[in-house]
């Protein structure tokens, strides 16, 4: 019993090791054979020999890497709720030297809030694309799913964002567990499992449970992004023609407008465009359009390269921002009019 | 077919690997070898301490020791005894864990056909380029023994590899 503790915490040092230093090393079940040759000499006979040999055999590491893909590790929900079918994307890894089956299993974890309805959904075929589920490659996941050693498949974890009072920035977890045949529970890492050291289980020499004994995890986050447009718009300035007494402007006088936009919350607003109609009775002043204090002229030219100026069949302007975000701070867009 | 290939292989670990193996010819000295890995243990002063065990199994990553013991069975003192031990292919040498007493030692790097002292060693690297052998490039260990073997003399050479 005693051998058996200590050859447990040898192969647990060394599957940790090997867990980072190495893919799938040497395959299970590989007969390595050492030979040593001995050559002398005695008296008058010369270059006489002998040679031994022994062997072992290469015992089967089970590990695998589960790991989110770096770019959907995180995941933006857009606002408003509910969301539903919200992908995250992992990639199972077996970097142990044997093929062996893993059952995968999606474990859904409150923080603000918990992912709900999770499916799984195997990526066979233009990895990283969804085509959605049961179109092209993207098969729903059925029952253990074999992995080759140092092979890996892609896997989309799809859940349901519920709709709940979130705030922006609210997060849950989605975790993706990948469990062997032999993780029973409490089994420790590093257990070894005499006979079942090859491919499927099927070999003459020993299984090692690696690191979290044959159950492999890892997470990823769904993050709530409420993003807004606010716009305000005051009178600068009004310029009258004469000076007389009274609050009311005359005729040709000249009234500057001032649009503020600002994006708020933690998103990105896309294709942001405004317009303002000139008011009634007024008339737009020509060269008068200014954004973020730079001139901007009145025309659309070239077509599709220059999106912002007056629009006269219209009559309004039309102020082209593109994507914006809290950072990017207040736009401005001056204007003036003159009443008719 | 499969079952038959792992019944062989049970029959060559059964051979290799149940006693040390013995080398089978009429040679006045005789040659085996065993393969050890180093567990440390509590003795009974409760002081750790490291010991040798049999190896029938191991992991990759992990480091085996190789031991191989000499012994003159003959009658007469055997002369300029060489131990040769190629590093077995799914394997990598331990830089500085060859040893054995009233030995030289001496590596190669072009699979046994020649040796030399590890500064005397060079490869070609992935750019072309002659440089300095490291232990992972040794393929063959050689110690060269400095005095004769006298009746009933015996001795012990023993390195260490990493599964890879």
């Amino acid at each position: 019993m005693k051998r058996i503790l200590i050859l447990m915490i040898v192969v647990v040092a060394v599957v940790l090791l090997a867990a980072t230093g190495w893919a799938a090393g040497t395959d299970a079940g590989t007969l390595i054979q050492n030979t040593a040759t001995v050559t002398y000499d005695v008296g008058a006979a010369t270059n006489l020999s002998a040679t031994a040999s022994t062997g072992f055999i290469v015992a089967e590491v089970l590990i695998v890497n589960v790991a989110p893909s770096v770019l959907l590790s995180t995941v933006a929900v857009i606002d408003p709720l509910p969301a539903s079918d919200q992908r995250l994307y992992f990639s199972v890894q077996n970097t142990g030297n044997g093929s062996e089956a893993y059952a995968l299993t999606v474990s859904n974890i409150l923080v603000d809030f918990a992912p709900d309805n999770p499916r799984i959904v195997i990526d066979t075929v233009n990895i990283g694309s969804y085509d959605g589920t049961g179109v092209g490659g993207d098969t729903a996941y059925s029952g253990p799913y074999t992995i080759p050693e140092d092979g890996v498949i892609w896997v989309w974890v799809i859940n349901d964002i519920l709709d709940t009072p979130l705030a922006d920035l609210d997060t849950g977890q989605s975790q993706l567990v990948a469990t062997h045949t032999y993780a029973a529970a409490g089994t420790a890492p590093g257990t070894v499992v005499p006979g079942q050291g090859d491919d499927l289980g099927d070999g003459p020499g020993e299984l090692v449970l690696g690191p979290g004994g044959g159950t492999f995890s890892d997470t990823a986050t769904y993050i709530i992004t409420k993003t807004s447009v606010q716009v305000s718009k005051s009178i600068a300035s009004i310029a009258d023609t004469v000076s007389v007494p009274g609050d009311q402007p005359l005729p040709g006088a000249v009234v500057s407008y001032l649009l503020t936009v600002q994006v708020l919350g933690s998103g990105d607003a896309d294709n942001v465009v405004v317009r303002d109609p000139i008011p009634l009775n007024t008339t737009y002043d020509p060269a008068s359009l200014f954004v973020n204090g730079s001139a901007e002229d009145d025309d659309f030219n070239p077509p599709g390269v220059d999106n912002s100026g007056y629009d006269g069949g219209n009559d309004w302007i039309e102020i082209t921002l593109g994507t914006l975000n809290a950072a990017a701070g207040a736009q401005t867009v001056r204007f003036s009019v003159t009443i008719d | 077919m499969r079952s038959l290939y792992y019944l062989m292989m049970a029959v060559l670990i059964l051979i290799f690997s149940v006693s040390p193996a013995i080398a089978e010819s009429n040679s006045d000295v005789s040659v085996t070898t065993s393969i050890m890995r180093e567990v440390e243990v509590e003795n009974e002063q409760g002081k750790k301490e490291i010991r040798l065990e049999n190896v029938e199994s191991a992991v990759p990553g992990e480091e085996i020791v190789f031991i191989v013991t000499y012994l003159n069975k003959g009658k007469l003192p055997a002369e300029n005894i060489v131990l040769t031990n190629p590093v077995p292919r799914e394997m990598i040498y331990v830089g500085g864990s060859a040893g054995g007493e009233t030995t030289v030692i001496i590596f190669s790097v072009d699979g046994g056909d020649t040796y030399d002292m590890p500064e005397k060693l060079f490869v070609v690297d992935e750019n072309g380029e002659r440089v300095q052998a490291k232990p992972e490039d040794y393929t063959h260990i050689r110690w060269r023994l400095t005095e004769s073997l006298e009746p009933e003399g015996e001795g012990v050479v023993r390195f260490k590899a990493m599964l890879k």
